[in-house]
């Protein structure tokens, strides 16, 4: 939101920089996003008048216009619409120097001569309009610099908390302000307004959605357009001029928060209804948008027809213009909900929408309204037509909260007496008793809450609202006491990082990747999105579906990077989700997901890291060879871990590979770590031998079906110790369907040192087993 | 050389001289361990001449012993700095042979954990230090845990669909991991110190602050008299842990439903030290998350009384700070795996 400091000036007294204002409003915690000039153009953008719009000869869309520009006339190429002659606008000249530091030069375009630029609002850092060319005022003297005119202003562009709607207003602003400084806040002196339910304007309230409604009747005398000084006001609110009766009631909004709308009553026909819109119904809004309505609309109809969409936007058919003479003066408390539904349903947030969207309290309806009709009489020469209609619809309350002394400070951290707590209080507009002497012995206070601050609801708020003007800097940085009674040790997050320690010695990089994946990705790696859970309002199809699988993200991520370098790898540790029953939450399993890219041995790398993890844990995996989809139907693995399958390893399939695009190979591995951690042992001391092991090397040719699992399963049960894998090669030489698998023997005993007889005889003991169990001779 | 008898008078003088020489012409360690043997052996030339003193006359021994022993000492002692220098000379000559250039980088093996989740981590045993545990939770959340549950009314727009991602049955990935906290209320009595770090999701769009998938880490504590000041107090010590002894803490009044009442976190700006420079805007400030005491709404649905217990409870993005400490001028590059981005965090 942007107010101007002067505006916030006019309730304040003495004189304020627009930086005082801002450090008072962010220490009670009003965010200043920035203080910006409002006039950063300097001399060389002058008022001129439109003398003549052609069609641009080369360009469908620009126009070549030219202008009176006081001593000379000039000619310009200007793309926006609303270029008209006899308008007065703001030339930038060649020369000017815009906000943004945009330089204006002399320029071709299009082949003519275009010698300097028409502005927006948003050009010159006035406005926010850019839809078009600003059009100043008739007044303006053509020639003049536009600077000598439109006087430099600060402006605080700010954000304010969501839960109050008293800030969206200079005078909540103000209030703030005013209390942080311990000032005398200047409120404008309001008529005395008759109102009453049976008022100059008969309404009829049918929907519980409506808590005040306020109408009056008034003739104006004197429409047109607005003064310069309101003109401006306005600009720097960031809000666009209209005409006189419209700009008041945008004043009136932006000074209370009361938003307020003006019928041409000559287009109405009373009595007026506040109602649920029927389904289907329609209105034309006045940005000339033809809107579908729904019974979640709330509108104002006339007898015949809809005139408005409550608290959001008026209706373009009792549209007032600066000839206007009768209007019919709206301020209204609608409920806050079904406004900012219907807003954001209907893409619409307006000024009005924005704030009733916060919780207006009905109170306000009525002040603004009164300031409105007061506004009107001063400046367009109205009278009121009869009495003013106010249908109010709720009881108005006060709210009172008790609250200690002692519950201030345990909150706080800090003491503050209750003298101290009163005048923070009473800064704000809360009416502050102090309660008899309580049994309970605590020093009570009854607090009561001022109509415009609906937001404070308990003790908490309230205080709240002491700390907030006390100050956060004078809250003690205390540490929490603990008793505990119990300590629960992490056990699980420790292995992961160890599982982590592994990986990252294995040059595997940790990457965090969506858990929402497109139906492309998986079937990528042949899975079906069928069977996924799916997003209801995605971003994108590109994120659509819940994963159930690491995979597809990880396939996306070396895709994307297969070019760096010619071999990397990738790991990720995730939940990946799968459904249950329709309502239920989906099963949360969180995987270990690892994928390599490597021009040769991928599966060799991806099992390189499994083992590394496995004997970082201490546990033994099995490797269940089994065709799986996705996966190369050779180069495929079921992990089981204590009868359990836990996961799978293997290479991608050569067909994904190849519609990846990808010249080499990609080794892959998923898991669930919770398992795995799970089974992690501690590892016991296997005392050294004081005897010397003997290592021999064999190789021999057994069937390829045959498996290293297999083979050292039996080396192991003729008693060797260990034995370890030197090489396979499956080469021509070899029988059909036969591999060769060399291997090391550690032959040891813990009595003696063996003889090499003794060694010679357990390798052949080994040896016959082999080719008992696979037929495997010795090469 | 070997005709000469040793041991008698001037020609034992003659064959020294000719031992000596031939073993400083050694070129190689074998050829001076076969000198070595040739007269310092069993049956070596020195070795010989030594055990003939005792066939000497008893008069001659002395003097032929210690001209004998001398001899032996001579050929040891030559052989030994014939033995040092072949060594030198050796190692010379593969220098020579085999130059390596000591500056040049060699092959290793090092990936890295993500950089977000290292900081995770680091933030983690920060707080084990202080006494919290790491609670976790579903990231598919139900509405009551993740909204109503945090005094966060149906018609909040938190919960529209701008804001919020839905599956079919209305579950919705969470938007926080406050249900986190709320699940942990629910299962355990004060006191209570947890953090519950972990992935949310918004359905926002992205720009280099902005992330719609990213990983929050909240905080909650509840007992019998926690104050304010024992939130800023918690804050001061982890940003202290996490971005050095010097980091001050800021607070600011805010507002967030669940919590009353509410603060902006700020610490001082880790790249200038609080000078003001272009990562904090010349603020000296970088917002840091939201705080606040546990509103009292909450505790009453999770079924602690608020006015024996109290509580505050924090939140943060482990990416923004991660951007700020690493100087990362667009968040996006976390989510999205690059790997030259990653190697530069190993």
């Amino acid at each position: 939101m942007k107010i101007p400091a002067s505006w916030l000036q006019d309730y304040l007294p003495g004189k304020l920089t627009a930086r005082q204002m801002a450090d008072s409003l962010e220490m009670v915690g009003i965010e200043v996003d920035a203080i910006s000039s409002g006039q950063e153009f300097g001399d060389n953008v002058i008022v001129a008048k439109v003398t003549k719009v052609s069609p641009h000869p080369n360009a469908d869309r620009l126009r070549l216009v030219t202008l009176d520009a006081g001593k000379q006339l000039v000619d310009v190429v200007c793309g926006a619409a609303n270029v008209a002659e006899g308008q007065k606008v703001a030339l930038a000249r060649p020369g000017a120097l815009l906000p943004g530091n945009i330089k204006i030069e002399a320029a071709e375009i299009r082949g003519i001569k275009s010698e300097g630029m028409i502005c927006s609002e948003q050009e010159l850092g006035i406005g926010d309009n850019h839809a078009g060319i600003m059009i100043l005022p008739e007044s303006y003297p053509t020639g003049k610099p536009l600077s000598r005119l439109w006087p430099a202003e600060d402006i605080l562009d700010l954000s304010t908390p969501a839960n109050r709607a008293d800030v969206l207003s200079v005078i909540g602003l103000a209030r703030e302000i005013a209390a942080h400084r311990r000032l005398q806040l200047k409120l404008p002196k309001l008529p005395e307004v008759a109102m009453s339910a049976k008022g100059e304007v008969p309404a009829m309230i049918t929907t519980p959605l409506v808590d005040r409604y306020v109408a009056a009747k008034l003739t104006i005398k004197a429409p047109g357009v607005s003064p310069l000084w309101l003109q401006q006001r306005l600009q720097g609110a960031g809000i666009r001029p209209i005409n006189l009766i419209v700009d008041i009631t945008n004043y009136v909004m932006v000074e209370y928060g009361q938003p307020l709308h003006a019928f041409d009553a000559g287009k109405i026909k009373l009595p007026i209804t506040v109602r649920v819109a029927k389904m289907g119904e329609k209105l034309t809004t006045l940005d000339g948008v033809k809107r579908d309505l729904t019974t979640q609309d709330v509108v104002i109809a006339d007898t015949s027809h809809l005139v408005a969409l409550a608290g959001i936007m008026g209706g373009e058919s009792s549209q007032i213009n600066d000839q206007t003479k009768h209007i019919i003066l709206e301020a209204a408390t609608f409920r806050a909900a079904k406004i900012r539904k219907s807003a954001v349903r209907l893409g619409l947030r307006t000024d009005a929408s924005a704030r009733f969207e916060r919780s207006l309290p009905p109170e306000l309806a009525s002040i603004a309204a009164a300031r409105t009709i007061s506004l009107l009489q001063q400046l367009a020469g109205a009278e009121l037509v009869g009495e003013v209609t106010d249908c109010l619809q709720i009881p108005l309350t006060t709210l009172a909260i008790d609250i200690t002394v002692e519950r201030v400070a345990a909150l706080m951290g800090v003491k503050n007496s209750a003298a101290s707590i009163t005048s923070h209080l009473q800064a704000l507009g809360f009416g502050v008793e102090a309660a008899a002497a309580s049994s309970d012995g605590l020093q009570h206070l009854i607090v009561t809450v001022p109509w415009w601050r609906p937001d404070v609801k308990i003790a908490e708020d309230i205080v709240e609202e002491v700390v907030r003007l006390v100050g956060y800097d004078k809250v003690p940085a205390t540490l929490p006491g603990w008793q505990p009674t119990d300590v629960n040790f992490d056990h699980f997050l420790p292995m992961v990082w160890r599982v982590k320690a592994a990986l990252k010695a294995q040059n595997l990089f940790e990457v965090n990747t969506y858990s929402f994946v497109s139906e492309d990705q998986l079937a990528a790696v042949g899975i079906s999105a069928n069977t996924h859970l799916k997003l209801k309002n995605p971003m994108s199809q590109d994120q659509a579906y819940l994963r159930s699988s690491l995979l597809p993200s990880l396939l996306t991520a070396v895709v994307q990077n297969q070019h760096q370098r010619k071999q990397f790898g990738f790991y990720e540790i995730s939940n990946v989700f799968t459904p249950k029953s329709k309502q239920a939450q989906p099963d949360e399993t969180l995987k270990l997901g690892v994928m390599v890219k490597v021009e040769g041995q991928a599966y060799q790398l991806v099992k390189a890291a499994l083992d590394a993890v496995a004997t970082g844990l201490g546990v033994k995996p099995s490797i269940k060879v089994k065709s799986l989809d996705g996966l190369h139907p050779n180069r495929s693995a079921e992990i089981w871990l204590n009868g359990h399958m836990i996961g799978k390893i293997g290479e991608i399939h050569p067909a994904i590979v190849a519609k990846s695009k990808i010249g080499a190979k990609l080794g892959a591995l998923e898991l669930d770590i919770r398992a795995l951690v799970g089974a992690a042992q501690t590892k016991i001391y296997q005392p050294i031998n004081r005897y010397p092991d003997i290592f021999r090397d064999i190789a021999v040719v057994l069937p390829d079906k045959v498996t290293w699992s297999q083979v050292e399963a039996i080396v192991v049960s003729s008693g060797v110790i260990e034995v370890s894998f030197l090489s396979d090669f499956y080469g021509r030489d070899l029988p059909e369907d036969h591999k060769s698998l060399a291997m090391r023997i550690k032959i040891s005993d813990r009595e003696k040192t063996l003889t090499d007889a003794e060694a010679r005889e357990r390798v052949n003991r080994v040896v016959k087993l082999l080719k008992a169990e696979f037929g495997a001779e010795l090469r | 050389m070997t005709d000469k008898k040793p041991g008698s008078g001037s020609n034992s003088q003659e064959w020294l001289e000719v031992a000596i020489q031939s073993i400083e012409g050694a070129s190689n360690q074998n050829e001076l361990e076969a000198l070595r043997v040739k007269y310092l052996g069993r049956k070596g030339v020195a070795t010989e001449a030594l055990r003939q003193v005792g066939s000497l006359p008893a008069d001659q021994r002395a003097k032929a012993g210690a001209k004998a022993n001398s001899a032996q000492h001579q050929i040891e002692q030559t052989i030994a700095k014939v033995k040092q220098d072949l060594l030198a000379r050796r190692v010379e000559r593969e220098a020579k042979d085999t130059p390596i250039d000591l500056t040049a980088p060699q092959p290793f093996n090092l990936g890295h954990d993500h950089p977000v989740n290292s900081l995770i981590r680091d933030v983690i045993q920060i707080f084990w230090q202080m006494g919290f545990q790491v609670a976790e939770g579903p990231e598919i959340e139900t509405q009551w845990y993740n909204f109503e549950a945090l005094n966060i009314p149906l018609d909040h727009p938190a919960r529209d669909m701008q804001d919020t991602f839905y599956l079919d049955n209305n579950l919705l990935p969470r938007t926080h991991t406050s249900g986190v906290q709320v699940r942990y209320m629910e299962a355990n009595k004060p006191p209570i110190r947890i953090i519950a770090p972990g992935k949310v999701y918004r359905n926002e769009d992205e720009d280099p602050t902005h992330l719609w998938m990213f990983h929050q880490i909240e905080g909650l504590v509840v007992d019998k008299g926690i104050s304010l000041g024992d939130l800023k107090g918690t804050l001061t010590a982890m940003l202290k842990g996490l971005l050095g002894d010097e980091t001050q803490l800021r607070l600011r009044p805010s507002y967030f439903p669940y919590t009353e009442p509410s603060v902006e976190v700020d610490a001082t700006c880790v790249i200038c030290k609080g000078k003001g420079c272009r990562t904090c805007a010349g603020t000296g400030w970088i917002e840091l998350g939201g705080a606040g005491m546990v509103h009292p709404e909450v505790l009453l649905r999770v079924g602690i009384d608020p006015s024996v217990y109290s509580g505050f409870a924090f939140g943060f993005g482990p990416e923004r700070i991660a951007a700020i400490k690493y100087q990362i001028p667009d968040i996006r590059y976390f989510w999205r795996p690059d790997i030259r981005f990653l190697e530069q965090f190993r």
